[in-house]
Formats: structure tokens, C-alpha cells, sequence
């Protein structure tokens, strides 16, 4: 079946390939000045709906190739003006169009912020969108990519050790919140603690954060929030680059390294490759013992034994734009190979935490996944409009490797090492149709997924299942006046899941048979869901703006919700599903209060969030009769109620200084028993201050930052949560940039927890052994860029 | 859901938060016995006299004794018998209570380390637990295997590239020969205190075989490096051996790290 469809996708690519080449054009000219009428030189200029771009020349004068009439969704940006996006409506024989730009001390790329997926740009969002684009990536190290965003408001990382990581988003997690790579959401077994994202760090170059209800545009698990990332940006026609990086952390020594090379053959041809690879050791803790169960437990050297690994990873893309759109097809493999901490494993004791003589080696029990991916990616121009669609194959394979108990019980004789194994396909498809000039801006879309979950191993935990889900949508985007804009839509889907029965052989100590046990009941559930958002954006003055947003959403009850029952062992508890469980239907209002002034920028972002049928893991007061199971936690539904608020504050202080904080804090309720929801992250805030020097000849985009971070204590604690203290880190960076024999050379230094604290994270899976988060962590870090453009071949007017 | 469910529930929602607090208070576990590192043979009675309490109202208690042998994630050992396990799972009742439960210890047990861990639970899914380590002995072996060293050389200097020799030899209580060994350890320690670093670990029988002849009891390590980070200096060298019946031995000699 996955073959059938592959080779539906490469004919289907094919013919895009030749219809966005056919075209009658011809080139549009965009003039570029500043408030003052004078020219602005060197502004880029970058068309969404088929990736051509253009620099404006002395004169202020953007070419770009030849398009065929139409309206054309473009970005501007250019150092010291505020990015500006325009709708270019094109035709033929075209017409200089003059855009003002308005000059702002913020940083290039600071707020050019938009809804990528859905082109909604941030004055029209009626939920506000935090950025980060390349250029902050690359000067804020984290152990992962998604320790890199951690200074986001309302966004937190809930981890197992230095390399595991997912999204927390208001509070929201696992299924709760979507991961959206290059248009198509990340699939793998978000539901577990210990289940990372498989993502390649130094692939990414661009994320947005929509905090708040996007299963309008996102589906089902997109209830808390969306995280949409995005590729390396182009390189220019005829233009070979390559990138070369090298990373050092010292918290579990690991070294990184990542090679890019990209071409794109005049302004048509996209080709990109990357690989990379990372190895590191056991991580560091600043920590000689923990205390478990009323134990002092060792950590040898202050490492946490068996927590190395490595992840090797390769990516391409293959793509043709032309005036008429743009069809890319790429492909990705992500292999992380990570030890589970060997405390974390069932009960920590002291012989299992002895050291075994080597603090890079990979010893059971480890996790191992396989990411592999096809995603194409296309636009099409029909008459005044763009139909995009975004189509992807995964194959998440991922095992957790261990020694079976040698007593009989439920392992199998040949059960080998395999514990876990999760094998699960997933085919999704995005379609969207805008109409960006007309009156509503209408956007139609359809978009679904199937998925095929196998399980293997000598444990039981979740069963094998088919799924899968389609939805329709329609949004509209309308200027009222010019104070107010309104924006609504409404989504139906309908989804399906096929649960098989699973029967658990026993054996006894000899490895005969005793029984066979029904874990399992197979069962198949059908759904039909809406959704709908209606929001408003509110402009008094040049200075403030209000949005207020008011959405109905919908997620459906996740398989592993439905039918897992077994010891997780990561979280040494049995987990147990209910197959009676329902839709989660959530109702959220969100307002957001912005104000901008040419040097600062404030935002306030309450929030108040009620669900009906929430779905959660509650320990039910009865041990689980399996070994090394602990309490038996079920999955219940109950009213809940989730708020809080995010304030932020941005200001850059004359030339140099640039000062940026933040606040955030969110409270969950179980309305049905008043206690707090679990894995509710405490209050947390930061604050970082940058100085930038001036460029020189040689030395360009110097700076010193210090940064602060601080958590509250979490007191409010869902049934048999820990409470957990809080902390404050400082941390501080230096870094610049220089040009070296044509290449342009970046090194940074980075250390985070530089006066080596001893805290915990409420959320992280390691927090329940009382085990303290890595220590200090000297990040180091080289990238090599290179470009050559080949100028004997001419580039396509 | 109407409008006035919903508020009527958020009011007893913010009535609930402020009003009254919510029991996350953990059951409270007093093992009266046994003791921390009580000592049984195969064959005896275990007798846990166990206090349970709770702010509010208890729910069950479970008693869990399991082996804590697996030292170096071995898997299927190479040890003489299987490590033995049992779990009992009873209900409490009201804020307090007391159990008082015997297990017997089988007759063919591995003996070794192991564990006796107590948990509780209350009503609202609180939950805490104790642990006590216990010893157990078989008697088909209590014999300590014989353990000597004849190189290196007390004081001798080692950089890397070294061997380690000498003698194993194992007997079981009734004097026959064992003929097969548990585990094999060689490492080394700053003397006056430090960091225990592992040489050589041989954990199966394919290795154990490699160095060890079980008819001569001749030992040989060849061509055995320090693990990184050792410290230079003077050294303790040990190896330690245990037998298949979690008897364990250590013969040390002291060296110099170049």
C-alpha cells in the first residue's frame, strides 16, 4: 500500500512540475522607499506562493522573473525598517508599485511574522504569533531544538535528560499541542513522557508559535497550540552555498557536526542536502547523590550513568519554482539512538547505578527511533488564486531495548531484548485554496491523515491500530473598517479508529505456557467533530492593538487513551485506557493587548480556556498487580478549566543595547474534583540583555548578552504529583560573526546555569527520582558559510 | 453544556480553589521489621510488621521483595539459580492500620542482595513507599570463593598495555568444586580514597572462560588498558569475584598509575 502511494505522489508531482512551467508572464517592478521618499537599496523582496525573490538596486528597483498575472503574497525586509508584507496585485503589461517602508531600530526579521500555512500576517491574526527566525537561532544554543525557543512566553520544554524533549505550550502537551514541519504535523508517539520530537536541530531556520486554539486550521490535536518550523531559506539563481557547523556542549560532551550544500540552477531548480550527526556522552549533573524513596542513590562523578547516545541524520530536497508556483519534494531520516537513564528504569538502586568504566558507551536500556519522512510540498496559481498542498509519508519506528526480568511472567522464552517496539505510518495531506485581493480572503481547505500502528516486543503497552481522520474547513479575513478587522471560520471532521484485540501469552518460570490473557478488547470508534473561531483585531491608534479570539475546539481521544494498559516503564506506573472515552470538546477566549512604539514593543496575552470531557492520566488509589507497575493510573475525563497570561517586553536602548523579558503563568483545574491538572508548568519568567557592538570592517554583528531565567515553585499539583522548588539560572553568550577568504565565519560561546545550580523542572520525566537538571553547559560553536554564484550563466528575467 | 452549568460550575470551581485544599498528603509507612540489612538463610521466615497512616483515609498497601542483584545490566546472569520475587497487595482501611505478614524464603533461591520495599495508597491516589535491604544466604554455598593476585607486583608501575594474574578458586558448602563463577571485576582505586574505576568487567560465560580456567584456577588478563580519567598515582588494584551464589571475594595489590 505505502509503495501505491508513493508512486501516486511522484506522477502527482510530476504533472504539478509541468504545470506551474507553463505560463504567459511578465516581470513585475516594485520600488522600495523610506518615509523620507529616499530609495532604499538592498531590500529583499520574497514571493510566498512560488519562492522567487528579488534585491532592490540603488535606485530602490526589485525585479523579479517574469510572473504570470495575479496576486502575489510578498515579503520586505531590510535592515532598520520594519518588514513589510504586501499583497502585490500583478498584471500584464505591469506597473511600478511603490511601497513605503518604515524605518525601526528592532532587529531585521524581529517581526516579520506571519501564519506561514495560512498567510494570515500578525496585524490580522486574531491569536497572536511569536517568531524566531535564523538569526536568533543561531545565537541562542540549546541542547535541542527545542530548548533554543525556551524564552518564548507561554512556551516550555517538558524533558527526559539532555536529548528527549516535546512542546509544552500554555501548559499543553503531548497530544495536546502539533509540531507542523514544512507544512505536514510531526507523528510519532507524542503520548509518551519519555518520547522525544524527531527533529534535525540544524534543519530548521525559522519557527512560529501560535499559543492558543489552531485546530480551525490544524486538526484535531492542535487544541493548545501549533509550532510551525520551517526550512533553510533559499539560496539566490545560479548560486551554489554551503554550510558547515560545529558544536561543542560540555554538559554530556557532546559534539555536533552538519554540512549543508544547496544550489538553485537559475531561478527554477532547488536542490539542498544536509547531514548531520551529534555524539555525546553521559550528562552531567551538579549532583553527587539523589535521595529516592529514602535513599541516598550515588551518581558516579556526577554523570548520570547510561544517558549517552548519537543521532545521525540526512535530508535533500529536490524542487522546480516557477512564475506559477513552486512544487518541493524532500525527504528526511532522523536516527536517535539514547540511553535510558539506568536509575529510571523501574526502581533505581544502588547496583544499578554503579559505574560500568565508560561515560560515552550505550548500555540497555536505551531507546532507538527512526524518523523517515517524504513530504512535497507545492503551490499552484488558478486564475486570482493559490491552491497549496502539502502531502507527507512517515515512518516512525521507534524501540525501547531492554533485559527482560529473567523470572517467567508475561516474557515470552525468544522474546529477545526488544521491550517496546511502536511502528507507525502515517500518510497526511494538507489542501488549501486563498483568494489573497478579494473582499473575505476566503481560505478553503481540506486536510486528513491515515495511520497504521504495529507494536512489537516482550511488554504490552498499546495495541496494534488503523486510523484515520479528514476535515473540511473555511475561514474568512475582512477589514471592517479601518480600526477594526474580522476573521471566523468553521471545520468539520470526521475520524475513525480500528483497534485490534491483543492477547498476552504467559509463561511461567520453565517458559511453558500457562494462559492467555485478554489485554485487549478490539473495538472500532467513529467521530464527528466541529470546530469554529471568530476573532477580532482591534486597532485604536498606530500605537495599540487588541486581538480577541473566541474558538470552540475538538480533540479526539488519542489510541494510546483508548487501549494502552501495561507498565510504562519510564514513568513506573501502569497505564491504563478507557475505550468509552469521548471527543475533548474545549471553549477558549484569548484576548492579547500589544503596544509598539519605534523602539519597544509590550504584549499582554490572557487566556481562559474551559474543557468539557478533558482527558487525563488519575491514579485510581489500587496497585496494579504488575511487577514493577506501581499505581494504576486510568485515563478519566473531566470539566477543566485552563488560564493564565503572558506579558512580554522588548526595547532596544540607542544603537547598542537591546533588553528583552517575559512572564508567564498558567493554572489547569479538574473542575469535577478541584484538584490541579498534572504537568502544569510553574510561573516562570527571564530577561536578557544585549549589547551590540559596532560592525567593523572585519568583525560584523558583534555582541555580549546575559540572560536570567527563573521558575516559580509549583505547589499546585495534580493527585500524586511532587511539589517542586524554583529556581533562577544566569547565563551569558558572546559571539560575532567575521569574513574569511569569501566565506563568512560565525563563533559563539554560550554558558547556561553558569553558577552551576542544583534545580529541578517540574514537568521532566527525571524530576520523579528527585534527579537535578544538567549542570553548567558551555555551548561552542563554528558555522562556515560559503556562496559562490556562477555568473557566466545568466539568471532567468 | 448550558451557559448555566458553566458558570455555576466555575463558581464552585473558584469556591473549590480558594475554599478548601485538596489532599495531597502521602500515606505515612513505619517498617518495624525487618531491620536494614538483616541477614535470613533460604528456608526462613521473613515477618514485616508494618504501621500504615494517613491524613484522610488509607487504601491498600503492597509488599514487594525482589532481588537487587543486576549490578551491571547482565540480563540472564550467569547465576546458579533465579533470583526470587513476590508481591502481596492487601487493603487498608480508615487513617490507620497495622500488617503483619510472613513470607518464607524458598529453598532455591539465588541468594544475594535483595530488597523489601513497602508501599501505600490512599483514597485520592497519594502514594508513598519504604525500602529496606536485606541479605539472604543459600546453603548450598555460604563458601566465599578464593581470590589471590600474582601480578602485578605490589608497587609495580603500570601505564597501559598490562596484565593482571593470579589465582580463582570456588567451593561449595560441601566442599565440591563450583566450576563456574557469577562475575569477574578488575579495577582500581586512588589509595587513601577516590573514585573506583572499572579495568574489566567479565559478566558471561563466553568471558569468565576467556581469563579463568575453572580445572586449574589459573587467571589471565592480557593487553587491559585504565579507563580514561584515571587517576595517576598511587593505586589499589582489586579483583573481585562472585560466585554463583552471590558469594564475592576481592584480592587487592597496590600500584602505581603512570
Amino acid at each position: 500500500m505505502w509503495w501505491t502511494l508513493r508512486r501516486i505522489g511522484l506522477v502527482l508531482c510530476a504533472v504539478c512540475f509541468w504545470v506551474i512551467g507553463q505560463s504567459q508572464s511578465c516581470a513585475p517592478l516594485i520600488q522600495v522607499f523610506d518615509e523620507h521618499h529616499q530609495a532604499v537599496p538592498g531590500a529583499y523582496l520574497f514571493i510566498h506562493e512560488n519562492y522567487q525573490q528579488a534585491l532592490s538596486d540603488s535606485l530602490g528597483m526589485a525585479k523579479f522573473p517574469s510572473l504570470k498575472p495575479g496576486v502575489y503574497h510578498i515579503h520586505i525586509r531590510s535592515l532598520g525598517f520594519e518588514p513589510e508584507i504586501i499583497d502585490l496585485k500583478h498584471s500584464c503589461p505591469s506597473e511600478t508599485l511603490q511601497v513605503a517602508l518604515h524605518s525601526s531600530s528592532h532587529h531585521i526579521g524581529e517581526f516579520t511574522v506571519e501564519d506561514e500555512q495560512l498567510k494570515t500576517r500578525l496585524s490580522e491574526s486574531t491569536l497572536r504569533i511569536e517568531s524566531v527566525d535564523e538569526a536568533y537561532l543561531n545565537t541562542h544554543s540549546g541542547q535541542n531544538f527545542l530548548h533554543q525557543l525556551d524564552d518564548l512566553p507561554g512556551f516550555q520544554v517538558m524533558s527526559a535528560g539532555t536529548h528527549v524533549a516535546k512542546p509544552v505550550i500554555r501548559g499543553f502537551s503531548f497530544n495536546r499541542v502539533a509540531v507542523i514541519d514544512r507544512g505536514i504535523k510531526q507523528e510519532g508517539q507524542q503520548w509518551g513522557w519519555d518520547h522525544g520530537l524527531e527533529l534535525d536541530q540544524f534543519d530548521i531556520s525559522r519557527a512560529e508559535l501560535i499559543r492558543g486554539p489552531t485546530s480551525l486550521a490544524y486538526g484535531s490535536d492542535a487544541v493548545g497550540g501549533v509550532l510551525l518550523l520551517r526550512p533553510p531559506r533559499l539560496p539566490e539563481p545560479n548560486t551554489l552555498e554551503a554550510d558547515v557547523l560545529q558544536s561543542f556542549r560540555s554538559v554530556n560532551d557532546l559534539h555536533a557536526q552538519s554540512y549543508a550544500l544547496q544550489w538553485r540552477h537559475k531561478t527554477k531548480w532547488i536542490f539542498r542536502f544536509r547531514h548531520s550527526r551529534q555524539d555525546f556522552g553521559d550528562f552531567k549533573v551538579p549532583a553527587d547523590s539523589f535521595l529516592y524513596n529514602g535513599f541516598w542513590l550515588p551518581i558516579h562523578e556526577q554523570r548520570l550513568k547510561n544517558t549517552a547516545g548519537q543521532e545521525r541524520n540526512f535530508s535533500g530536497t529536490i524542487g522546480y519554482t516557477g512564475d506559477a508556483g513552486y512544487s518541493l519534494v524532500s525527504f528526511s531520516q532522523v536516527h536517535q539512538q539514547i540511553g535510558f537513564f539506568s536509575g529510571a528504569h523501574g526502581i533505581p538502586t544502588a547496583n544499578s547505578l554503579s559505574h560500568d568504566g565508560d561515560f560515552r558507551n550505550l548500555d540497555f536500556p536505551y531507546q532507538d527511533v527512526m524518523h523517515r519522512k517524504v513530504l512535497w510540498n507545492s503551490s499552484l496559481k488558478i486564475k486570482e488564486s493559490w491552491l497549496e498542498a502539502d502531502i507527507g509519508l512517515q515512518h516512525n519506528y521507534r524501540q525501547e531495548v531492554s533485559y527482560p526480568h529473567t523470572h517467567g511472567d508475561f516474557y515470552p522464552p525468544d522474546a529477545g531484548n526488544l521491550e517496546h517496539g511502536f511502528d507507525l505510518k502515517t500518510l497526511s495531506w494538507n489542501l488549501r485554496w486563498r483568494k489573497s485581493g478579494a473582499k473575505w480572503a476566503p481560505k478553503l481547505g481540506a486536510s486528513g491523515q491515515i495511520q497504521q500502528n504495529r507494536v512489537s516486543g516482550f511488554s504490552y503497552l498499546i495495541p496494534n491500530f488503523d486510523a484515520w481522520q479528514s476535515g473540511l474547513w473555511a475561514m474568512v479575513t475582512r477589514p471592517l473598517n479601518t480600526r477594526w478587522s474580522f476573521s471566523g471560520g468553521a471545520r468539520v471532521d470526521f475520524a475513525g479508529q480500528s483497534v485490534q484485540t491483543f492477547d498476552q501469552v504467559r509463561y511461567n518460570q520453565n517458559d511453558e505456557i500457562v494462559d492467555t490473557l485478554r489485554l485487549l478488547q478490539g473495538f472500532q470508534r467513529n467521530y464527528a467533530n466541529w470546530s469554529a473561531s471568530l476573532g477580532f483585531v482591534y486597532n485604536p491608534s498606530k500605537q495599540y492593538r487588541w486581538r480577541f479570539n473566541l474558538a470552540s475546539s475538538f480533540r479526539l481521544p488519542t489510541v494510546p487513551e483508548l487501549g494502552a494498559d501495561g507498565v510504562h516503564h519510564g514513568t513506573f506506573r501502569h497505564e491504563q485506557g478507557n475505550p468509552n472515552l469521548l471527543s475533548e470538546r474545549g471553549w477558549h477566549l484569548d484576548v492579547a493587548w500589544e503596544a509598539e512604539t519605534r523602539n519597544s514593543h509590550w504584549s499582554v496575552t490572557p487566556f481562559f480556556y474551559y474543557f468539557d470531557r478533558f482527558i487525563f492520566l488519575n491514579p485510581t488509589g489500587q496497585f496494579s498487580p504488575l511487577q514493577g507497575a506501581g499505581q494504576l493510573f486510568a485515563y478519566e475525563q473531566a470539566q477543566a478549566l485552563q488560564s493564565g497570561l503572558e506579558m512580554s517586553f522588548d526595547t532596544h536602548l540607542g544603537k547598542h543595547w537591546q533588553i528583552k523579558s517575559w512572564l508567564d503563568g498558567v493554572f489547569g483545574y479538574n473542575l469535577t474534583d478541584g484538584y490541579p491538572l498534572p504537568f502544569i508548568p510553574p510561573a516562570s519568567g527571564g530577561a536578557e540583555v544585549e549589547f551590540h557592538l559596532e560592525d567593523t570592517k572585519r568583525w560584523k554583528h558583534p555582541f555580549v548578552r546575559i540572560n536570567l531565567r527563573g521558575a516559580a515553585p509549583q505547589y499546585l499539583i495534580a493527585r500524586n504529583e511532587r511539589q517542586t522548588e524554583g529556581y533562577f539560572l544566569v547565563g551569558a553568550a558572546l559571539g560575532t560573526s567575521f569574513e574569511f577568504s569569501g566565506m563568512m565565519v560565525d563563533v559563539q560561546a554560550e554558558v547556561q546555569n553558569l553558577l552551576n545550580q542544583s534545580y529541578m523542572v517540574h514537568m521532566n520525566r527525571y524530576r520523579l527520582l528527585n534527579i537535578p537538571e544538567p549542570g553548567r553547559n558551555l555551548f561552542l560553536t563554528l558555522r562556515i558559510h560559503f556562496g559562490h554564484t556562477f555568473t557566466h550563466k545568466s539568471t532567468a528575467s | 453544556m448550558n451557559p448555566r452549568t458553566l458558570f455555576s460550575t466555575l463558581g464552585f470551581a473558584t469556591l473549590l480553589m480558594v475554599g478548601c485544599g485538596v489532599d495531597d498528603i502521602m500515606p505515612e509507612i513505619t517498617i518495624n521489621t525487618p531491620k536494614e540489612n538483616d541477614v535470613f538463610e533460604t528456608g526462613d521466615t521473613i515477618r514485616a510488621q508494618l504501621q500504615f497512616s494517613d491524613n484522610e483515609t488509607l487504601s491498600q498497601y503492597k509488599i514487594d521483595i525482589h532481588g537487587d542483584h543486576d549490578g551491571h545490566s547482565h540480563g540472564k546472569s550467569q547465576a546458579a539459580l533465579p533470583a526470587w520475587d513476590t508481591l502481596v497487595i492487601g487493603d487498608l482501611e480508615g487513617s490507620s492500620g497495622t500488617i503483619d505478614a510472613e513470607f518464607i524464603i524458598p529453598a532455591n533461591i539465588l541468594p544475594g542482595p535483595y530488597h523489601i520495599t513497602v508501599f501505600a495508597l490512599d483514597l485520592n491516589g497519594n502514594e508513598s513507599n519504604q525500602t529496606r535491604s536485606i541479605v539472604f544466604l543459600n546453603n548450598t554455598d555460604t563458601v566465599a570463593p578464593q581470590v589471590s593476585l600474582s601480578s602485578p607486583s605490589s608497587g609495580a608501575t603500570l601505564s597501559s598495555d598490562f596484565s593482571v594474574t593470579g589465582s580463582i578458586s570456588d567451593l561449595l558448602t560441601n566442599g565440591n568444586s563450583a566450576n563456574e563463577l557469577h562475575q569477574i571485576e578488575i579495577s582500581v582505586e586512588p589509595e587513601g580514597g577516590g573514585t573506583e574505576r572499572v579495568v574489566a568487567l567479565y559478566d558471561n560465560t563466553d568471558e569468565i572462560n576467556a581469563v579463568w580456567d575453572a580445572g586449574t584456577g589459573s587467571f589471565s588478563a592480557t593487553g587491559l588498558d585504565f579507563p580514561n580519567n584515571t587517576e595517576s598515582g598511587n593505586n589499589v588494584l582489586s579483583l573481585t569475584v562472585w560466585d554463583r551464589y552471590f558469594n564475592k571475594s576481592t584480592a587487592t595489590v597496590s600500584i602505581v598509575v603512570n
